[in-house]
């Protein structure tokens, strides 16, 4: 990896980080004492897979690329769209994201597998509609290449402002996204 | 013109693209033009005898969509370079490292 993209990683992180204390603003200010040390938790594993995947990474080949016209986007700055645009959800945060499909094959569709947190007592089906949609809408428009299957995994729910976070035992953070593989890094 | 200033004009000219919103340094243009800037490093252009082949990298407005902005700054390029060298192929590659 080059200083360059060393420096690329590093601003994409810092802004998906100030993305999400933005989104965890509510967190904070809600039921402070009760939840500090779930929302610590919470904060830094979310905060560990954005510098995970921050990283350049491979590179993605665009729609519109030809024979003598190659064309490609960063693994990790099509990541951060599509983190970017999942932050815009409502009541979802996001764990991990991988791209899936031939990333070298212009022609051929690219989709992607992301773990998620939702807010307490939001419904889950349309949460996870929404982050789909999010999802299909910004591979399809940052690639130029037809959005193939989304898989969205719930795989922790957070307890944001709901008023009811004494009277459960719910966890929070996405702990379980973050396994210990190394996507996106350079062969 | 060298090879050199071709590439600086470039850079300018690839910052007016709209969803064009960075230049960025081409990976492992310095061993080519050592003592350009970091904006003339956004493109590199090598010419050979039969065509000439340049590179970019940008990053782009998020709503713009990459693969559009890309698109653009390539044809931007190519033009350019048909003008600048009658007769060669021109081969271009774009390659977006950030989405904004």
């Amino acid at each position: 990896m080059t200083s360059e993209d060393d420096e690329l990683s590093r601003v994409r992180a810092e802004r998906a980080a100030a993305r999400l204390r933005a989104a965890a603003a509510a967190l904070t200010d809600h039921d402070q004492r009760s939840q500090d040390a779930d929302v610590a938790a919470l904060l830094e594993t979310v905060t560990e897979q954005i510098r995970r995947e921050s990283r350049a990474g491979r590179d993605v080949m665009l729609g519109s690329s030809e024979t003598d016209r190659r064309l490609t986007v960063t693994e990790g700055a099509l990541r951060a769209a599509v983190r970017s645009a999942v932050d815009d959800v409502p009541d979802v945060l996001v764990g991990r994201v991988r791209l899936r499909g031939d990333l070298d094959d212009a022609r051929s569709a690219i989709g992607a597998e992301l773990r998620i947190s939702v807010r307490w007592r939001a419904p889950l089906r349309p949460a996870v509609d929404a982050a789909r949609e999010a999802v299909a809408r910004a591979l399809a428009a940052q690639t130029g290449r037809p959005a193939a299957a989304v898989d969205i995994t719930v795989v922790d729910i957070h307890a944001v402002g709901s008023g009811v976070a004494g009277d459960t035992d719910v966890g929070v953070g996405v702990g379980p996204a973050v396994d210990e593989d190394h996507e996106g890094e350079r062969p | 013109m060298s090879t050199t200033n071709v590439a600086a004009e470039l850079a300018a000219l690839v910052m007016t693209v709209p969803g064009v919103g960075s230049v960025h340094p081409v990976r492992g243009v310095l061993a080519v033009v050592p003592g350009v800037t970091p904006h003339e490093r956004a493109v590199r252009v090598r010419v050979h005898a039969d065509h000439v082949d340049a590179e970019a990298a940008v990053g782009t407005v998020a709503g713009a969509g990459a693969d559009a902005t890309a698109a653009a700054v390539a044809r931007l390029l190519r033009d350019r370079l048909e003008s600048a060298y009658p007769g060669r192929r021109v081969e271009v590659a774009v390659r977006v490292v950030d989405v904004v």
